[in-house]
Formats: C-alpha cells, structure tokens, sequence
C-alpha cells in the first residue's frame, strides 16, 4: 500500500536556511546543507527545497547550491524558487533536482506549465499554491505571498489538473509558521476538488496536527517550523501516525 | 573490464541516477554517442514522460539500433529500465496511439485502472512496498516488503507471467519488477528510494 510522505519543507534564503511566520520575519537557521544530511539519514520521504526570494529578485534558480544539496539526497528532491523558463527546468534537472515546485507561473503563465509537462511529463511538476483566506474565501498569492491575483483556489487547482500537473502543494499563509494546526477546512476543499495528490503545508505543530490534515485528505505531510525549532523528529511522526493506523514508510 | 553506460536521451533526472550508480562505482558514464553502447557491459535506461516520446527520442538519437544491435550481438548484455525506461523494454505502448518499444521484454503498457476511492489517486506517486514473487539477482539482499519510490500513471502487463519478479498494488496489482534473464525492468525510481533502491543498484553492478 501507499504510504503516507513526511516532507521537511526548506527554505532559503541567499543560500540559508530561514523559517519565518505568514511568509514574513524569516529567521536564520543554518547550513542547508547540514540540515539535509540530517534528514537524509532520518527516513524522511522526501525533501522539498524552496528559495522565497529568487523571482522577487528576478534571480534564477541557485544549481550550485541545488547540486550541493543533492549530492547528500537519495531520496525525492523537490526544487522550487525563480522558475520562470523552461531552460531552468532543464538545468534543475542537470543540478540534481528530481522535481520541481513552481509557484508564480501556475497562475500566471500556465504556457510555461504546460510546456514543462509536455517535455518532461506530469510527474515532474509540483504545483505550489499559496493560499490566504479573506472574508472567508481562499485567493491565491503569487511572489512569495507578496501578489494577490485575486483568484479562488479551487479555480487555480482545477485548471491545473487540467493541464495534467502531478502534484499539488497548498499552502496556508495565514497558518505558515504558527505551529497551531493545518487549516483542515482548506485541505478538505482542495482534496474534494482534485483528484491528483496533496501535499499540505502551513501550520504543523504536532505529530496530532498531520494526523487531522491525512483524515482531511491529505497525501502528504509538508512541515517545516515543526522540524527546524522543536524537538519533534520526522521519525517519531511516524510512529505516531503508525499507532493511529496511518501506511508510513520505516 | 565493467562498462556502465547511463543513456542520455533529453529526459528527467539523470544527475541523481549517475549519482547513485556512483555511490558504488566510479566508471559509470552518461552518455549521449550511440556508439558507447558497443563495448559497454552495462546499460540504463532511465526516463520519464510519455512512451511515445521515450521511443522518438531513443529512435532519433539513435540508441534505438544501437541497443538492438548490441543485444543481437552480445547476450550477456545487463539492462536496467527505469520508471520510463522499463516500459519502453516493452513490445509496444497505447499512450497516444499505439507505438512499438524495444520488446526486449515480451509485453505491453497500459495505464493504471482509476478507483472510485478518494485515497487511491493516479498518477502513483509515493513510497509503496513489493512483493517478491519471483528470486533474481538483482533483488539479492532486498526484503519482501521493502518500500520503494514510484511515481507513474502506466503499468507494464508482461506476456509470460514467469517474467514478473515482484508486484505492488494501488488501484490494481501491477508489475513493478520485470526481468527476462539479464535485462531489467523496475517500475520505481531506485535511485531515489533510500537504501533499498542503492541495494537494487548494487545488485544490478554486480549481475
């Protein structure tokens, strides 16, 4: 049976490892590349790796770094941050990168999404959904939540499909960094709209926390704060989840 | 004198297959000169996306009669298909019309059955377990029961069942290791399923 994934979700900034709240106040952590060999060795499933200031700066992606990291990752690396050509696809690819995440251009430029999936196929495609909910509707924000495009999610995610993207990771800005729970509302909308996996993230605080978001339908567990400033181990949610019936991979 | 050969045809993640195969050895090449093929010892094919493309691509880089020819000249060849690349050892594909593969393997390729369940979704992606149904060298050392990573919408329904190594099921039970003698089919990504998939790959070197 399949499993459910635990994905430590990265990200950097000018080549560290920040975490902030609401897409706001990032806070140095580290060495990425510690931190990936930390969780290379503890069983995560996958690692999702996403640089939160290369499209606002018009940067492309970072491969040195990206192949730095990926000589230490032999599980699923996931990249994301400044994609906006389908060259940069392509060197991702050669840096080491086994998907990539794409946030900006799947709401703004579907031509390049579309012609990502038709060279490479559906299952490189990550799309990346940032979501805030106002006046009780979920919009979606490009640019490191900095855009509103005013567009409803479950518009945004059914396009997508359509177009035949693999996965689709949502996430909550409002929930990003607060540790209180995942907004379960959301990840049962979006689970009820798309029937291509999800990986939530936004709001993990407890091993409890990714057992709500799988029963609200959730493929995948994305977490980051959770990991990077608490002593709550990816091993360890998975024990939890195992003892709560959940398919995890020891 | 080992000479692994991974096939560069213009496809996904080759760096992290070069990477893994290199974790045990060091001679390993891409390569994208057809010529290569001839005295190597062993082969990869990794890939993703579409069959159709898989096969133009192999086709026009010419690889496609390079490998046909190596296998008609040197039966101890060692082949390895990966995710893509197993599917196109197939006889042929559906995906968009039909479309003949290498058929070093005996079977075709169709797409994964859907289910009326939420949970279970194509395309199949994730970490899920094999079951071994078949003993061969290259699952020497691997449990029953390990997990490896997938992620694909297609399955490879082989001819003769004795080709099956292992199965996995999702919607359906399909094939996710495929084999006739030394010429390997593994559905998953073995270079990016942890331990197990650089167990696989151990085991494929040393065929």
């Amino acid at each position: 049976m399949l499993k459910v994934r635990i994905i430590p979700s990265l990200l950097i900034k000018n080549s560290l490892l920040v975490k902030g709240k609401q897409f706001k106040k990032d806070r140095i952590i580290g060495s990425i590349i510690s931190a990936i060999k930390v969780f290379n060795s503890r069983k995560v499933d996958e690692i999702i790796v996403l640089d939160t200031e290369a499209t606002n700066l018009n940067q492309e992606p970072n491969y040195n770094l990206i192949e730095q990291i990926s000589n230490h990752c032999f599980i699923p690396l996931t990249v994301g941050g400044g994609i906006s050509k389908i060259e940069h696809v392509s060197k991702l690819l050669k840096s080491g990168a086994d998907k990539i995440s794409i946030n900006t251009s799947c709401v703004e430029n579907t031509n390049l999404i579309q012609d990502i999936i038709n060279k490479y196929g559906s299952q490189i495609l990550v799309s990346s959904i940032d979501v805030k909910k106002i006046n009780g509707k979920y919009t979606c924000y490009t640019n490191s939540g900095l855009v509103d495009t005013k567009k409803n999610v479950t518009e945004v995610i059914s396009i997508l499909e359509n177009i035949g993207v693999g996965e689709i990771l949502i996430t909550s800005i409002d929930r990003d960094g607060m540790m209180s729970g995942y907004d379960l509302e959301l990840i049962k909308l979006v689970s009820h709209n798309v029937s291509i996996p999800i990986i939530c993230q936004g709001g993990c605080g407890s091993y409890q926390d990714m057992l709500d978001a799988i029963n609200s339908g959730a493929d995948a567990i994305g977490a980051s704060s959770i990991f990077n400033f608490t002593e709550q181990t990816p091993f360890q949610a998975k024990e939890f989840l195992k003892n709560n019936k959940i398919n995890v991979r020891f | 004198m080992k000479k692994v050969i991974i096939i560069d045809y213009n496809t996904g993640n080759l760096k992290s297959v070069l990477r893994s195969f290199q974790v045990h050895y060091k001679d390993v090449y891409l390569s994208k000169n057809p010529n290569d093929i001839l005295d190597s010892t062993h082969i990869v094919i990794p890939g993703v996306g579409s069959f159709n493309d898989g096969m133009r691509n192999l086709r026009e880089s010419g690889f496609y009669n390079s490998i046909i020819n190596k296998c008609n000249i040197d039966k101890n060849i060692k082949i390895l298909g990966i995710c893509l690349g197993m599917q196109l050892l197939s006889s042929y594909g559906i995906e968009g019309g039909r479309c003949d593969g290498l058929n070093l393997i005996k079977g075709n390729i169709y797409k994964l059955k859907s289910s009326s369940s939420k949970k279970l979704k194509i395309p199949h992606v994730g970490w899920n377990d094999i079951k071994i149904q078949k003993m061969h060298k290259i699952i020497d050392n691997i449990k029953d029961g390990s997990d490896f990573y997938f992620t694909h919408s297609y399955k490879f329904i082989t001819d003769d069942y004795k080709n099956i190594l292992a199965t996995t099921s999702h919607t359906e039970t399909f094939n996710s290791i495929v084999a006739d003698n030394d010429i390997i089919g593994v559905q998953f990504h073995p270079e990016k399923s942890g331990d197990s998939g650089l167990k696989l790959i151990y085991n494929f070197l040393n065929l």
